[in-house]
Parts: structure tokens; C-alpha cells; sequence
């Protein structure tokens, strides 16, 4: 008797559902659905113990977080990530609006969580999800007052990426409050530089406490090698995300949402970019100038 | 005793039962009747108790007039309604 080798999957979050897609057919098929008619704003796979977890938006019934130990056979609702009760956001108690990314902790810590939410705030948990603490030194931060909302009404916290090389370090995205970087677990934060605004006074543009990355992702072959779809343009960093260099001759279009980089290969970013007349998935093209 | 009655827009997501708790305010009863339904109560109250802005509560047929602390109070026999509310038309 053999074992069958193991089917390789992709989890789809979307407006509609989670869906999970066998890559291991001809070509893509759905193998199964879950939450159907719920949109799914995060999932997570997590690799050190086999988990999913689904983020969802039941609107008016909230946001919620659920687990699966047997690849969605069953699911087991969890606490989501709930703001304090001294937490404040504009003038009000915070409260949790979306679970806009959930990151498996570092290899070093198993059933460490973090979750990104709006109106930005990053959550850790030590228990695989079962408890959430607020992390205090991003949300008591002084520049966090100059967040603001950019695709959504609030600021939101959407990229999560920890650094292999150190359960300390880790850089997050904010739309609109540009990346930050800790390198002693979360106790402090530095916001990084070098990011560009086109949608606020000329005076405002380089500042980076209201810059709007869309989406940030690390190179897995070349950790210090980060890139980010920004509002306006694509930026690059070669330090880890202390800064940021801009690429904006990019086509079809330097605008778009998602991006992604080759694992093994730090110099060949992929996103959708996106224009007026088309809204399409496809490769960017090298600028000119290079990468 | 008050009865708590959750509409079916909820069901589809959580447990929710129609039940009937002790309890001379709405608070009171909730708290009655999340002690036997835990899940339902982040469905109902957000993070700091009060009632999720898109979620509508009746005393009979009296609108909930404490949204924050829920301290309205219920008469033996009357149902409290709690329906997802008409956000957007």
C-alpha cells in the first residue's frame, strides 16, 4: 500500500466564498466551496501545522474567524481579533470593521498569529487563533493619527510579511499609512522611507505616514528584497524595507492591487495591472530603465 | 419570562434558537440567553457590547432605545425581536 501523494491546492478568498481549487488537474478545477455567499476577506494556509483559516465579512453581522484542521471537512469558529475597550479610533471605541490579512507567525513559533485589520490595527495570537491581543506599539504609535482610509473609510493593515530570518523582524503595509518595520517582535516600530503620494498636496508626497501600498510581498530566495503595488506607482526595496525605490514607467500601468514575486527569482515581480479601459491579469513588463 | 427570537437571516451563519430567559431588561435577557447560545453573541453585539449598527432589536414592538448598554426594560411574556436591519434599503 502507498500513500497517494499529497494534492496540491490553492485557497481562493472571495466576495462569494472560499474556494478551493486542485492544481493537480489537467487544469484548475474547484474541488470544493465553503462559505458560500460570504465574502471571505483573508485565508491562510498554515504550513507548520496543516491549518486553513477563513476570515470573513458577514457585514451586518460582523466579521469572523474560522478554522479547519481537516483541509474544510469541518470548520470550528474562533474569537476574532477585538479591539480594547481603551482603544480609540477617531474619537470613538475602536472597533473591528475587516480582517483584511492573516500571517502564520514565524517557523520559530508555532501557533503564533497575526492578523492585519481595519481601521489598522495589527492583532497577535499565541494560541493558533483561540485569543488575540492588540499590538499596542504600532496602535499607540503618534503617527498612526495621520492614517487614512484609502480604498476603504478607514486605514487598513493588508500586508503582514515576517522576515525567515528573525521571529523579531517583520515589515507591515497600511493603506493609507505607508510600511513599518520592528526588529524587536512588535515592542517598537520605524516607518520605512522613500514612498511617493500622487493623491495629496505636493508638500505631503514624500511623506510616509500616508502612503498607500496596496499590497507588500517579500522574496522567500532573497529576504531583504521586498516590493509593494503602491496607489500610483511600484516601489522596490533592497533593505529589508527600511526604504523604498520607485519604478513608474511600467506598463501596461503602474496602478494595480495585487503583486506578487517569484520565490527564487528577486528581480522578476508579477502583478494585475490595471488601466481605465481594462481591468486584466497580466504580467508587468520591464520599465525601460529596468528593474 | 422574556422570549428572545432571532430572525432567520442569522441562522444560515449561527445556532440561534428561540428561547425563553429570565430577565427584566434587555440586557439581562441577552445575557440569559448567550449563556446557552455563546456564538450568537458577536453576531448580535460588537466587541464593546453594544448592539452591531446593522442589527435591529425590538422589545414586542418597541425599537431598542439603548443601543449602547441595552438597558430597556422586558415585561414576563414579551418577545424580543432581534432582526438584521434594512441597512441600504
Amino acid at each position: 500500500m502507498t500513500t497517494p501523494p499529497a494534492t496540491r491546492t490553492a485557497l481562493v478568498g472571495t466576495r462569494k466564498g472560499l474556494f478551493v481549487y486542485d492544481l493537480d488537474a489537467s487544469c484548475p478545477t474547484v474541488a470544493g466551496t465553503h462559505f458560500l455567499g460570504s465574502p471571505v476577506s483573508s485565508v491562510l494556509y498554515d504550513v507548520r501545522d496543516d491549518a486553513w483559516y477563513a476570515c470573513l465579512d458577514h457585514g451586518h453581522f460582523g466579521v469572523k474567524l474560522h478554522r479547519s484542521d481537516d483541509h474544510g471537512e469541518t470548520w470550528a469558529e474562533l474569537a476574532y481579533p477585538a479591539y480594547p475597550a481603551d482603544a480609540v479610533y477617531a474619537g470613538e471605541p475602536a472597533a473591528t470593521r475587516l480582517l483584511w490579512t492573516l500571517a502564520a507567525g514565524h517557523p520559530s513559533q508555532p501557533g503564533v498569529l497575526w492578523c492585519g485589520t481595519i481601521p489598522g490595527g495589527l492583532f497577535r495570537s499565541d494560541d493558533c487563533g483561540q485569543t488575540w491581543e492588540l499590538n499596542r506599539g504600532l496602535w499607540d504609535d503618534p503617527a498612526r493619527l495621520e492614517w487614512f482610509g484609502g480604498g476603504y473609510d478607514h486605514p487598513g493593515m493588508h500586508s503582514i510579511s515576517i522576515d525567515p530570518r528573525s521571529a523579531d523582524s517583520m515589515t507591515v503595509g497600511i493603506s493609507c499609512g505607508g510600511a513599518w518595520y520592528t526588529d524587536d517582535g512588535g515592542k517598537s516600530w520605524t516607518v520605512s522611507t522613500g514612498m511617493r503620494a500622487t493623491y495629496v498636496p505636493s508638500g505631503r508626497a514624500e511623506d510616509p505616514r500616508i502612503q498607500d501600498p496596496h499590497r507588500i510581498v517579500r522574496c522567500a530566495a532573497a529576504p531583504d528584497v521586498l516590493w509593494t503595488q503602491h496607489h500610483n506607482d511600484i516601489f522596490r526595496s533592497t533593505d529589508n524595507g527600511r526604504t523604498w525605490s520607485m519604478f513608474d514607467d511600467v506598463a501596461p500601468s503602474s496602478f494595480g492591487f495585487a503583486v506578487a514575486v517569484q520565490p527564487s527569482r528577486a528581480g522578476c515581480p508579477s502583478s494585475t495591472p490595471t488601466t481605465s479601459s481594462t481591468a486584466t491579469a497580466s504580467m508587468w513588463t520591464r520599465p525601460a530603465s529596468g528593474w | 419570562m422574556p422570549h428572545v427570537q432571532v430572525a432567520k437571516a442569522f441562522r444560515r451563519h449561527v445556532d440561534c434558537p428561540d428561547l425563553a430567559v429570565a430577565g427584566s431588561t434587555v440586557h439581562d435577557a441577552l445575557e440569559r440567553y448567550f449563556e446557552t447560545y455563546p456564538a450568537v453573541r458577536s453576531y448580535v453585539l460588537d466587541e464593546h457590547g453594544a448592539v452591531r449598527k446593522h442589527v435591529a432589536i425590538f422589545v414586542g414592538d418597541e425599537q431598542l432605545v439603548d443601543r449602547q448598554s441595552l438597558t430597556d426594560a422586558v415585561d414576563d411574556g414579551t418577545t424580543v425581536y432581534i432582526f438584521q436591519a434594512l441597512s441600504g434599503g
